[in-house]
């Protein structure tokens, strides 16, 4: 009878230990400011280990913030726009080198619309100011002067500059995210965001996609959602009017601006959402996209192979055909897949 | 005495260890990082906040007295409160989804809620 006590006793012990094991995985958030945005990674990390994924990643949102920002010294468009030219360090020939053309072939395909020199402009509003004012017409002509014939150019491992000064705020983000992700241990699952551009690495473990909400460009909270992403292995950036923008005598300016006018863009869109399979190419292509407009912007990202989720300022949602898959919208959208 | 399979005291034992285990699964079970904290006043949702981009702090006002939220590193904590007992700030600060903050005597409960969501683009 003691026996069969200690027995039973023990059998419940076992499934206690079980019980604990097969929760024995959490998911873990780490949340960090750099690149002057919130960034965050999200990981199942085993119960138990300390294996904390940020020590790993944060530093190179530091690292390339001082590559790609023109406001450090000795950053690749603080290069160019002081002497020219700039060779770009060995580590990151290759990602950056592949960016820049990028930018260059979209600048084309966009006939101008889409550009990375336009430090004058973006410099004249100054959007990060405490309290922004929108630049006089003779300012933005002058700048604009300044923008003729921007160009870059390759030359082995040297880029050179013509025209305007170098901004790559346009494609910092969905770089800094396909840095992280390549930076990831081997098999390690995980959602990395950069001030919302994001990066799905894997699945959980029990199977499931992550699911990432698209922000409603409609409401004033941050955490409203139009629809959610289920995704694996895939970036995905934002582009909305609702973002950095100011009220100036009754009159709202947004920070997307238009290169050729020097003014914020007047786009159909609000909002823009590329998804693709590289970082490189969503945040680039969402600001392109929202400055072409929602006619080109679907045949643009279909070049890439992206998919949009588009709202245009009258409120239509319009999806790419191939998200109809992993894309649910919330009640009370009714999108238009094309 | 005829052998029964199972005992009283065996009865007793099993129930009593699974009331342990079903304690320590509650107790143990993995909390996962919440997005966004709700503040409610007796049961109306007084405010909401995103935690990855709230204000540094935020006073909820009731008719017995305020409370005053502290939102840092992506957790919110109450910094002061206008209640006797001070529970409420000595509950730290919270940051998984289901955690929450209650000062009873003013009536406030905050609680951090994650949905469903991993991320939000935008």
């Amino acid at each position: 009878m003691r026996k069969r006590l200690f027995s039973a006793a023990l059998c419940l012990l076992a499934l206690l230990l079980s019980f604990s094991s097969c929760s024995g995985v959490s998911l873990h958030t780490s949340r960090t400011y750099a690149m002057g945005t919130y960034c965050s990674v999200t990981a199942e990390l085993p119960r138990g280990e300390d294996g904390d994924l940020s020590p790993r990643l944060f530093p190179l949102l530091n690292k390339t913030e001082a590559l790609l920002s023109h406001k450090i010294d000795g950053s690749v468009p603080d290069l160019l726009n002081g002497l020219g030219y700039a060779v770009i360090p060995t580590g990151d020939r290759s990602m950056l080198e592949e960016q820049l053309r990028l930018a260059e072939e979209i600048k084309e395909k966009t006939g101008g619309l889409f550009s990375v020199s336009v430090l004058p402009i973006t410099s004249l509003w100054n959007f990060d100011a405490e309290s922004p004012v929108p630049p006089s017409p003779e300012a933005i002509a002058a700048a604009l002067a300044e923008m003729e014939g921007s160009a870059l150019r390759f030359e082995d491992d040297v880029v050179h500059k013509t025209g305007g000064d170098i901004d790559l705020g346009a494609i910092g983000k969905g770089y800094a995210c396909t840095v992280l992700a390549s930076a990831l241990p081997a098999d390690q699952s995980a959602l990395i965001s950069v001030g919302g551009s994001i990066a799905a690495v894997g699945l959980k473990s029990s199977g499931e996609r992550w699911q990432v909400g698209v922000r409603d460009p409609f409401s004033a909270s941050p955490s409203a959602t139009l629809g959610t992403l289920s995704l694996t292995d895939t970036f995905v950036s934002t582009s909305g009017s609702y973002e950095k923008c100011f009220t100036y005598e009754g009159k709202t300016y947004h920070h997307i601006l238009d290169p050729r006018t020097g003014l914020p863009c007047e786009s159909d869109l609000v909002s823009v959402t590329v998804v693709a399979g590289k970082g490189t190419l969503t945040d680039i292509l969402s600001t392109a996209c929202f400055l072409v407009g929602s006619d080109a912007a679907f045949s643009l990202a279909a070049e890439y192979d992206a998919c949009l989720i588009a709202v245009k300022t009258d409120g239509t949602l319009l999806v790419s055909a191939s998200l109809a898959d992993i894309f649910t919208p919330d009640d009370g959208w009714e999108p238009i897949y094309r | 005495m005829k052998r029964r399979w199972i005992t009283r005291t065996d009865a007793l034992v099993l129930v009593c260890l699974l009331a342990v285990i079903l304690v320590l699964f509650l107790v143990l079970r993995p909390k996962t990082a919440g997005d966004s904290v709700s503040v409610y006043v007796g049961n109306t949702l007084h405010a909401e906040f995103s935690l990855s981009n709230a204000p540094d702090s935020y006073t909820v006002t009731t008719e017995k007295g305020s409370l005053v939220l502290c939102f840092e590193d992506g957790a919110v904590s109450a910094k002061s409160a206008d209640c006797p007992d001070g529970v409420c700030v000595r509950t730290g600060s919270i940051s998984k989804r289901g955690e929450s903050i209650v000062c009873v005597p003013l009536g406030i409960c905050v609680t951090v809620e994650g949905g469903t969501l991993d991320g939000v683009t935008g």
